[in-house]
């Protein structure tokens, strides 16, 4: 293999949360899936770490923002489901509107092409 | 608010999320191994990649375990019952420490409350202001 890897980026303190609440938005997941999910959507730039994965699915579980429960994964074997709750959807989407806003400005700040264009 | 009910159920039947968080890792390994070795992996690399992966399950059930509770309160407890524990295995120096310490408490007391008699409060009369000192003296 002489491809390089890609290089990864170190998620950001507080955006592994919104990734979770996002991803399980398409239905009931277990962990390793969302963490694949991740991985796999953000063209493998995004790492999610068990170590940090599973503390934040539990916190999430403890605010009421996802719900558990033990479900047969498709190959038969009892796995931990999540799934977003109606209180889990009201946080996701103050969430992303406030990631919205924010890679908005970032962007306005480090790409000033746009506007010098005008 | 919720969150508090929620970490009062969960903390009742800790024994039960333990095994839950056991059997989610290890379902969360096997997913990883089988993964692997659906990328050609023999079925023993695959499992010895998974598990570097996954990395140090003990310190991701300590780091989870931590969001259930409070981990301050829980350590306050340990922090209590290791005082209690010294302080009964070692009872000479627990005697003097009390001893020296109802000592130094009492002595403070009694003084503070003599001079707090003397000096700050008003003297037990309707106007202390009003009270005079008269010194009578005899022609020598």
């Amino acid at each position: 293999m002489n491809h390089k890897p890609p290089s990864r980026v170190e998620l950001l303190q507080g955006t592994l949360d919104v990734l979770i609440l996002r991803t399980v938005l398409a239905g009931p997941t277990h962990g390793h899936a969302i963490a694949k999910h991740i991985q796999r959507t953000s063209e493998d730039l995004l790492q999610v770490e068990t170590g940090s994965l599973y503390p934040a699915l539990h916190r999430l579980e403890a605010h009421g923002w996802i719900a558990a429960s033990w479900e047969l994964s498709d190959k038969g074997k009892r796995a931990k489901y999540y799934r977003l709750t109606s209180l889990g959807r009201r946080q996701l989407a103050s969430e992303q509107s406030k990631w919205q806003a924010f890679s908005r400005a970032m962007g306005l700040i480090l790409n000033p092409a746009d506007q010098e264009g005008q | 608010m919720i969150s508090l009910f929620r970490k009062l159920s969960w903390w009742s039947e800790r024994r039960r999320k333990e095994d839950e968080l056991r059997e989610e890792l290890q379902f969360h390994l096997e997913e990883e191994a089988e993964q692997r070795q659906a990328e050609g992996l023999t079925k023993d690399q695959a499992r010895w990649a998974a598990c570097r992966d996954l990395g140090n399950v003990l310190l991701i059930q300590e780091s989870t375990r931590a969001v259930w509770t409070w981990t301050f309160l829980e350590q306050l407890v340990q922090d209590l019952r290791y005082a209690v524990r010294t302080m009964i295995n070692n009872r000479a120096f627990t005697a003097l420490a009390a001893l020296s310490l109802a000592l130094g408490i009492g002595a403070n007391t009694a003084i503070f409350s003599f001079l707090d008699s003397l000096l700050l409060r008003f003297l037990p009369v309707s106007d202390p202001a009003s009270l005079v000192v008269l010194n009578w003296h005899a022609k020598a």
